[in-house]
């Protein structure tokens, strides 16, 4: 620490350099963007104590609250010595709180997130304020050649400060993504009926066994798949043609109707419910899967008539042209040249349908209500009734249905990312 | 018999736009045309509609001399070589090259055995056996054109369209492509109708050179006959670089006046009478030697604004009495002469030389 040796004095013999009124060590300028996030974080945590009525959990966030933002404010402004003192004075005690805080309860893998939250940053605080270059420079003991060195080395340091922010983040992002998943597969292979509690702490097929031997299961799943691949076949024959047209021909109503298609995408499914159940009601529909298919396949029309549109819209012209000359008539253009080009924003469409039929619960709930006639969204929510729910079963039963989903977005995952950036798509 | 006639063609576009006004041209068997004109003038439209892919608004298009107007574009017989190549990017080069063939139907049918054969000496022609298993995408622009060129001339077209086929490609193949181009035609004979706005393309490239703007023939001729004896004003001011000078001002008993500018005409224009453009070509333009001899009634006194020095040549532009005059001379001729003409400098030129024009429009 040989910063401290010297006296602020001394740099007032002459004007500040540039490097000198530049230069705010990497490992500063991260905490000052860190230690409000972590602030941030623990408002979160606090709620979370608040929720659970956790009193002494939520005692001592609040004191975390407090130390990160004191710390954050004494790392502000110019550096001075006080302010190094009092940073350093901060950070020690939000450590000691943090070290101590999991002492008087029981820790879970939560608790220890939440006060690593403090821990943490403290710890990263102290350290930087005792070592190296940033040491010096909260001393205010840094002079030209320093603060040259320094910027020099942040240039070397800072993206990395920056992708360690970055990543705690993608992390956090993941784990929420992923932690439903997790919770599930959990309820789904442990015996009985629990939810919640510890996480693989037992192993079981039962619920598997129990859903996939039941004939209901397999009814649903049936359903599920004519009225899917009903949709995926209907909305493909009506949007591809559509889609077409609007993107080549001009005719009378064309802005019009792509307004209007536009226009339904606004309004909630529910608001046509009762219309929709009229109408199935009056054609003999209900508790038929061509009730359903007729349904999704009109719900999902504008959007995949659009999204096709826009892929038809990349095609060049002159391809066509080509075609023409070479002998093909309209039809043909379409189907040897415009169509084999337009795969995967075909694949995207078909996918996108099928998952809107899949996934689809209200419509199949109110149309269908016989039990041989239910999809699988609905049979699933008919597995937690009022009484006696069968959490077990109903986990086993969301997995087997999530798995072709995921089994079709990895096989078309190609297509799909070529899909969605259609008009980079170069003829 | 397949030569192309457009009689009284006219295509008005459904805002109301004329895009070409009654074009009246005849390609001969086996003649090159280039249909040559500034963006908009109505060539490309000519070719879309000679193809099919534009409905003609007024007048007829024969080929062969039977009318064409309602054929499908794969019926009429002919070939088109597209601005953008326009290769299926998701067929070989192979595929691509046969998939007309393919599509022949009756008379035109043409069995597999045949399609191998053509697409063989396609391939064999335009040198593209190594790439005949490639997809578009993976060879060069030079090669895309090849095969863009090969898939218009592999069903044997009454009539071969070209779309300005070299504008995609770097000066230097530019100009290669040109020459093959020129090739091709006197190998095969194949009638073509090429478009383009490059004038040393329709120079170089013609038999016979068709000028268009703003939807209307301006002149149909040999390249150099079009060059030399320019029909009006535009067609000489679009053909040569530098362009034509040209002066809008009135002839009146041999003399040519324009603002404060005035000067005798030559022999063969001094009968001229009343306003017209004179026109002179920059390298015809005399330059003379300062104090040299008392004068012609032809001479101008100008002062030099800029030199370009262009290597082969050099390009003078000149200020005479509020008009100015470009002036280019030979390298060669510059050196006997001794001058640099220096910005500012005075200098005197020659008007009235046998090669001038009075032009009515």
């Amino acid at each position: 620490m040989s910063g401290v040796a010297h006296d602020s004095s001394g740099r007032a013999a002459g004007k500040p350099t540039l490097a000198e009124r530049w230069y705010v060590p990497a490992e500063i300028s991260a905490l000052r963007v860190w230690l409000p996030f972590a602030a941030l974080v623990n408002v979160l945590i606090l709620g979370g104590e608040a929720l659970r009525g956790n009193a002494a959990g939520m005692s001592g966030t609040l004191t975390a609250i407090v130390l990160l933002n004191s710390l954050y404010v004494a790392l502000q402004n110019d550096a001075r010595r006080w302010r190094r003192t009092a940073s350093r004075i901060f950070a020690t005690v939000a450590l000691i709180h943090g070290a101590l805080f999991p002492l008087w309860r029981d820790i879970s893998l939560y608790d220890l997130w939440a006060v690593s939250w403090l821990v943490v940053p403290a710890g990263l605080s102290l350290y930087w304020l005792s070592t190296g270059l940033s040491g010096a420079w909260c001393a205010g003991a840094s002079d030209a050649r320093a603060a040259e060195l320094g910027l020099a080395r942040n240039r070397r340091l800072a993206p990395k400060l920056e992708a360690f922010g970055l990543h705690v983040f993608l992390l956090h992002a993941v784990a929420l993504v992923v932690a439903p998943v997790v919770w599930i597969v959990d309820v789904s292979i442990s015996p009985g009926n629990i939810l919640g509690g510890a996480i693989f702490d037992a192993f079981s097929l039962e619920h598997f066994y129990a859903v996939l031997g039941g004939e209901a299961f397999w009814l649903w799943t049936s359903n599920s798949l004519v009225v899917a691949l009903g949709t995926t076949l209907v909305g493909l024959l009506l949007a591809i043609p559509a889609g077409y047209a609007f993107s080549r021909y001009q005719f009378a109503g064309r802005k019009g109707a792509m307004f209007v298609f536009m226009l339904i995408q606004m309004f909630p499914g529910i608001i046509i419910l009762v219309p929709y159940f009229m109408v199935m009601k009056t054609l003999g529909l209900l508790n038929t899967s061509i009730g359903l298919i007729v349904a999704y396949s009109v719900t999902a029309l504008p959007l995949c008539v659009w999204m096709l549109k826009g892929f038809f819209d990349a095609v060049p012209r002159a391809l066509e042209e080509a075609a023409l000359l070479d002998g093909c008539n309209r039809v043909e253009v379409f189907f040897f040249v415009v169509l084999p080009l337009s795969l995967p924003a075909v694949a995207i469409t078909a996918l996108f349908s099928f998952l809107t039929a899949w996934n689809e619960f209200l419509l199949a709930l109110v149309f269908n209500t016989s039990n041989d006639a239910y999809t699988l969204p609905v049979g699933l929510a008919s597995m937690i009734p009022a009484t006696n729910q069968l959490w077990g079963d109903f986990a086993a039963a969301s997995i087997v249905v999530s798995i072709p989903v995921v089994v079709l977005f990895v096989l078309f995952q190609r297509s799909l990312i070529q899909g969605m950036s259609a008009g980079s798509v170069k003829g | 018999m397949s030569d192309v006639e457009f009689i009284g063609t006219t295509k008005i576009y459904d805002d109301g736009t004329v895009a070409l006004d009654s074009l009246d041209l005849t390609v001969r068997e086996g003649e090159f045309l280039v249909l040559l004109g500034p963006s908009g003038c109505g060539k490309s439209t000519a070719l879309r509609l000679l193809a099919g892919l534009e409905d003609i608004s007024r007048g007829e298009i024969r080929i062969g001399g039977s009318r064409v107007n309602d054929l499908p574009p794969g019926a009429r017989g002919l070939g088109m070589v597209f601005q953008s190549y326009a290769l299926y990017p998701h067929m070989t080069v192979r595929a691509n090259l046969a998939f007309g063939l393919r599509r022949g139907r009756g008379d035109a049918r043409v069995d597999a055995q045949e399609i191998s054969v053509r697409v063989e000496e396609a391939a064999e022609m335009l040198d593209l056996h190594k790439w005949l298993d490639k997809k578009p995408r993976e060879l060069s622009g030079g090669q895309q054109q090849r095969v863009a060129i090969g898939r218009a001339l592999v069903r044997r077209p009454k009539v071969l369209l070209m779309d300005e086929p070299l504008s995609n490609l770097d000066a230097k193949l530019r100009n290669r492509m040109r020459f093959e181009l020129r090739r091709l035609h006197e190998a095969h004979g194949t009638t073509t109708l090429y478009v383009t706005h490059d004038q040393v393309e329709a120079m170089t490239l013609a038999d016979r050179v068709a000028i268009l703007s703003e939807g209307k023939l301006q002149q149909s001729s040999k390249p150099l006959e079009a060059y030399h004896r320019p029909a009006n004003s535009f067609v000489a001011s679009f053909l040569g670089t530098p362009a034509m000078n040209l002066i809008e001002g009135a002839a009146k008993g041999g003399v040519f006046t324009a603002g404060e500018l005035s000067f005798a005409l030559p022999e063969h224009l001094a009968g001229r009478d009343g306003p017209g453009i004179f026109g002179v070509r920059p390298e015809d333009v005399q330059i003379l030697d300062n104090g040299e001899g008392g004068g012609s009634p032809g001479d101008v006194h100008c002062r030099v604004g800029g030199v370009e020095h262009l290597g082969s040549d050099t390009v003078y532009h000149l200020e005479a009495g509020g008009n100015w005059i470009r002036a280019l001379r030979r390298r060669s001729a510059d050196r006997a002469q001794g001058t640099d003409g220096e910005p500012g400098e005075e200098i005197r030129v020659n008007l009235a030389v046998p090669a001038a024009l009075i032009f009515e429009d």
